[in-house]
């Protein structure tokens, strides 16, 4: 009897040791995840329903359908050279709040990627332009052959500018909303519209 | 009687490649639809691709075979000729067709070098292999 404890103890100490091993390596099975589960990532392109607000599908939705539009368009399809385009104003002329610079960015965005044309320097960008410039040419700290000279900033053809507008009508158990969004080119040294296209979007919702 | 068997003949191998010409349509438009599972009432009927200044342009009917009206979510995928993705994942885009109507959707490329295209389509009826625990589950994309 005494003779058989000796040989037990490292049997079970290898068991368990076994056990412990089985049991750390299941509980820390390799994931990238950190937090509790409570958090999910969601599809940045699934058709936004939550409410009837101006929402991200009705923003991509705009963006995709005007750029489009614009790629077709005479101006740029039969164009020598790429046209050299600036952003001006969306007037927001809804009740709710929409942030337009972010719809005419995404425009921007995907005309920029098609390389169909290209984009001068807008407004709100114009300081940070001019900030750059002034402290190459005139600060005295670059060297003269890489500081960027002033007066050869290029000027853009055609402004692109537009406007949204929204209806919405309530009754005890509807409210429907429709946006209209209408997107401009327009030449610059003209003044002529050159292309003109409009998104309509209806959204109806249970009160 | 030669003339007439001649006749037959040749009658029997107008309508053999009738049907497949409609059979190799079928195929073509079938070979770039994916659905998210089994689509409902709605079918593809025709299916139309022509260049214009350089971008794909797609008209895709589709046909409610329902009374009731269905709604359908859709997105086109760019590839170009050796099937690589040109694009960004586009949005999905919801429509409605109403109850026994044939509607288009059309689609212009977003860049030159897209030269082939996908067409993803879910209808909120659909058995969707994103809500596959969930029998009757209904779904609007990315909203599982």
């Amino acid at each position: 009897m005494k003779s058989t404890a000796p040989h037990t103890k490292p049997a079970w100490l290898l068991l368990s040791s076994l056990f412990v091993t089985g049991c750390v390596t299941t509980g820390t099975t390799p994931s990238p995840v950190v937090g509790d589960g409570n958090v999910q990532y969601g599809d940045a392109k699934a058709v936004e329903a939550v409410t009837n607000e101006f929402g991200s599908t009705d923003l991509q939705m705009i963006a995709e359908d005007m750029t489009r539009s614009l790629l077709q368009s005479r101006v740029i399809t039969e164009s020598k050279s790429r046209p050299l385009i600036t952003i001006a104003e969306v007037k927001n002329k809804t009740s709710e709040y929409i942030d337009t610079r972010s719809i005419t960015d995404s425009i921007r965005t995907q005309l920029g990627k098609s390389g169909a044309v290209r984009f001068a320097v807008d407004i709100p960008e114009m300081q940070n332009q001019t900030d750059e410039l002034n402290r190459q040419s005139q600060s005295g700290l670059y060297k003269k052959n890489t500081s960027k000279k002033i007066g050869r900033m290029e000027g853009a053809d055609y402004r692109l500018e537009g406007n949204i507008a929204s209806i919405v009508k309530k009754s005890s158990s509807l409210k429907d909303v429709y946006y209209k969004f209408t997107l401009n080119l327009i030449n610059i040294e003209s003044g002529v519209l050159e292309w003109s296209d409009e998104k309509e979007i209806r959204k109806t919702s249970k009160r | 009687m030669k003339s007439a068997t001649s006749h037959m003949k040749y009658a029997l191998l107008c309508l053999a490649l009738l049907f497949a010409g409609f059979s190799h349509a079928a195929e073509s438009i079938a070979s770039k639809i994916e659905t998210l599972g089994e689509l409902k009432n709605i079918s593809v009927t025709s299916l139309k691709v022509r260049k214009q200044s350089g971008l794909l342009n797609i008209q895709a009917e589709f046909d409610n075979s329902s009374v009731e009206n269905q709604p359908l979510f859709y997105r086109f995928k760019w590839l170009d000729a050796s099937g690589f993705s040109v694009w960004g994942e586009e949005p999905w885009k919801p429509k409605t067709l109403y109850g026994k109507q044939k509607a288009f959707i059309n689609a212009i490329a977003p860049t030159p070098s897209a030269t082939d295209f996908r067409i993803e389509l879910q209808t909120s009826g659909n058995k969707t292999p994103m809500n596959a625990s969930d029998k009757d589950a209904t779904s609007i994309p990315g909203h599982p």
